[in-house]
């Protein structure tokens, strides 16, 4: 009975203009935008591969450990064509130095990466406009249309119950609303897979049958409230206005509210006073730093070579110096590196304090924005896609890893940062063989002496020309992202747990309603 | 067939739609309910069809409380309404089947189809027509379509002449007597004293929610039952 019933709504509804024209939206829409996000995608990935290539490039070509900086890309994310989430918003790269901690930062073209709708083109958007505004209006006249056309009376005047009735209808908004949902999903997958560069693992795969089972969930909670409008209102033209409220509800109305109730609930300090924090920061540090040097000043003036200009830092790294000013430079490196590395931690929690309550806020207003279906669907989406808030901090913190086992490695290589490996390619023995030989010279009593001690030096620099061979980074703790698909699973979970358990309540109440409905 | 026993439905502004009313209407017989607007008439369809549930008293069909065992009481009943509308946009013969297979008719044949559509003077090729593209009186004979192909034994008509043209209400009348000699117990409501004189074995006369009188045929089978009616009508408001 219930499939009776499911079938003759299913075929009424294909008939219907409303849903033509929502079909018919949903692949143009998908057939437009498509090839431009999976292009953009294309051109993303190869930035990222010539990122990724350039910097290790340039990273095995680096002489000293001081000059071991190099960034780090988050590759883009394939799925962003479905829910692009935050992904154009955060910077996806960071950069690794002795000096910094890294940390999430905002893009320039980001704005309020927060902005609930309309922020971003993806295949989401279709579901949450288009696909949302299609599921009210199949429902909105469901029960009350069918009062007003007196066809509830006669179905209802047969041996049938009234579940049975509300069942089929359901079973039919589903089926009609899958197809779009299908045929979108589908429409999207071919236009990604038909270009080259672009493949999906098996992980993907599973993200991808999760957003379905997402949209299709999401899908359902608009149908339903439009059938629970549709068996509360007497005439489908208020069911219709009640949708279409509601749908400005949720879409607009409650996500910025959750956010401006976020801003009054959960402040956090301004950009203002972060940005004093640092200064005063900046200013310890270059006390502290001063003191070190002031420390280390009286090492530094007995330097006997004090015009080595272009051999001293030309290429970002002493090439040859005097023993002295190598023995001063080397205590200076010892004293103000971990200077500065304490201060680099101490920048980053300013930072971090900052983006922190940044991000609580966020949590807040995400929590708030639960009570929308919309959001709720956004926020699964960008979940699973690997392109919400969650998925960069893992980024990050994955990135911060990395700088502490590449301080690590540079503190095991240079000896706590004092070996001269750290900011030049002479060695000690070097310096002082050279020092040994300069003095000599400078030291001549005579013409011919200075002229012998001249030949000597000369002898010395041919047979130890200065060697400025790359650093052997054998083993160097390269980076490896991991996308962790585990966490990304467990954080869709509440969002897909919401959505079902918008169904259910929904369900219970307009079964009720529809218990009660007046039919007459 | 159709029972009702003291019958009172009071709604919740307190508008008192039915009184103490009970009749009954019997296999082969068209008992019609006549009375102004508000009398009470489509009060009792509902009440039949579990539209809404009465106040005391009971409705039964076939024996079956149509309040507490609904589903068993419209396994034996067919409904015409006062505007048959049924899915524009299906043909006649998928509306029929879908009402037909809700009522729990299976395996119908194109001859049943054409049978009925033939019964109700339907042509043959406006089963393939939509439903959209049916007159009012098309649509009338298509719910009588329904009821016949559904077949129960009693049917419940809600106005279901008004605003048929005279032709399509005089072969509606002939449907009403081809239902009768199926054995039919059909319970109609109406306004139309005239019709309801040409086909009523009984006429039941409400007023204000109370069954005022009931008429047999030979009562005013050439008697003026308008005249009747009002004289009924007079005498329930002196004694009200």
């Amino acid at each position: 009975m219930i499939w009776k019933i499911a079938k003759k709504e299913f075929l009424l509804n294909l008939m219907t203009f409303k849903f033509a024209v929502g079909a018919i939206a949903c692949v143009l829409l998908t057939v437009v935008f498509m090839p431009i996000l999976a292009a953009d995608y294309r051109q993303r990935l190869k930035m990222y591969n010539k990122n990724v290539v350039d910097n290790e490039t340039e990273l095995r070509n680096v002489i000293v450990y001081r000059n071991v900086k190099h960034t780090i890309y988050r590759p883009p994310v394939v799925l962003s064509a479905f829910s692009a989430g935050l992904e154009k918003q955060l910077a996806g790269s960071a950069k690794i130095e002795l000096e910094k901690v890294p940390e999430l930062s905002v893009t320039e073209r980001g704005g309020n990466p927060y902005l609930p709708i309309l922020a971003v083109f993806d295949e989401s958007l279709i579901f949450k406009i288009i696909i949302s505004i299609l599921a009210l209006l199949v429902a909105y006249d469901v029960v009350s249309g069918e009062r007003e056309q007196g066809t509830l009376r006669l179905m209802l005047s047969d041996p049938i119950a009234r579940h049975q009735v509300l069942l089929g209808k359901l079973v039919a908004g589903l089926i009609t609303l899958s197809v779009p949902v299908a045929i979108t999903f589908v429409i999207g997958l071919v236009v990604i897979l038909s270009y080259p560069m672009v493949a999906l693992s098996g992980s993907d795969w599973i993200r991808i049958g999760l957003m379905f089972i997402a949209s299709l969930a999401f899908t359902v909670v608009m149908f339903q409230f439009g059938l629970l409008f549709s068996c509360l209102a007497k005439r489908s033209s208020i069911s219709m206005v009640l949708g279409l409220f509601i749908w400005i509800v949720f879409a607009i109305v409650i996500p910025n509210a959750s956010v401006q109730l976020a801003t009054q609930f959960r402040p956090f300090e301004s950009q203002e006073t972060q940005n004093g924090r640092m200064a005063s920061l900046k200013e310890d540090l270059s006390n502290e730093l001063r003191t070190e040097m002031d420390n280390v000043k009286e090492l530094f003036s007995k330097s006997i070579i004090t015009s080595d200009k272009r051999d001293a830092f030309g290429g970002y790294y002493a090439k040859r110096r005097d023993i002295y000013w190598l023995n001063a430079e080397q205590k200076l490196n010892n004293l103000t590196i971990p200077i500065k590395l304490k201060y680099a931690d101490k920048f980053w929690d300013v930072e971090h304090r900052y983006l922190n309550g940044f991000f609580r806020q966020k949590h807040l207003a995400h929590r708030l924005a639960l009570i929308s279906p919309i959001s709720t669907y956004e926020n699964a989406m960008a979940v699973l896609a690997g392109t919400d808030l969650a998925g960069f901090q893992d980024f990050i913190n994955q990135v911060r890893e990395h700088r502490n086992e590449v301080v690590e490695y540079i503190r095991s290589k240079t000896d706590d940062f004092s070996s001269a490996s750290f900011f030049a390619i002479c060695t000690e023995k070097e310096s002082t063989e050279f020092t040994r030989l300069y003095v000599q010279k400078q030291e001549a009593k005579d013409e011919q002496a200075k002229a012998k001690a001249e030949q000597a030096l000369k002898e010395w620099e041919r047979a130890n020309p200065a060697k400025a061979a790359p650093l052997n980074l054998q083993d160097f703790p390269w980076f490896k992202y991991r996308q962790s698909f585990a966490r990304d699973i467990r954080a869709a979970v509440p969002d897909l747990a919401t959505l079902l358990v918008m169904n259910v309540i929904l369900f219970a109440i307009y079964f009720t309603a529809f218990g009660r409905y007046d039919v007459r | 067939m159709i029972e009702i026993k003291e019958l009172t439905k009071r709604y919740e502004d307190g508008v008192l739609a039915l009184d103490h009313v009970s009749y009954g209407v019997q296999p082969g017989e068209i008992f019609c309910l006549l009375g102004a607007n508000g009398a009470g008439k489509t009060t009792t369809i509902n009440i039949l069809l579990d539209f809404i549930p009465p106040t005391s008293g009971m409705a039964s069909i076939n024996g079956h409380d149509c309040n507490k065992f609904p589903l068993e009481a419209k396994k034996y009943v067919s409904y015409v309404s006062e505007n048959v509308q049924l899915y524009g946009m299906f043909t006649a013969r998928q509306n029929l089947a879908f009402f037909a297979e809700l009522a729990g008719k299976k395996g119908l044949k194109k001859k049943d189809y054409d049978d009925v559509m033939r019964t109700v003077g339907l042509p043959e090729k406006a089963l393939s027509m939509r439903l959209k593209n049916f007159s009012k009186g098309m649509r009338q004979k298509l719910g009588i379509a329904i009821a016949l192909l559904k077949d129960p034994p009693a049917i419940l008509m809600d106005e279901p002449t008004s605003g048929l043209d005279p032709t399509s209400a005089q072969e509606f009348l002939e449907q009403l007597r081809r239902l009768r000699e199926r054995g039919k117990a059909i319970l109609m409501t109406t306004h139309d004293i005239f019709r309801a004189k040409i086909i009523a074995d009984r006429v039941g006369i409400m007023k204000q929610g109370r069954l005022v009188a009931i008429r047999q045929r030979q009562d005013f089978k050439h008697a003026d039952l308008e005249e009747i009616y009002m004289r009924e009508m007079q005498a329930a408001e002196t004694a009200s």
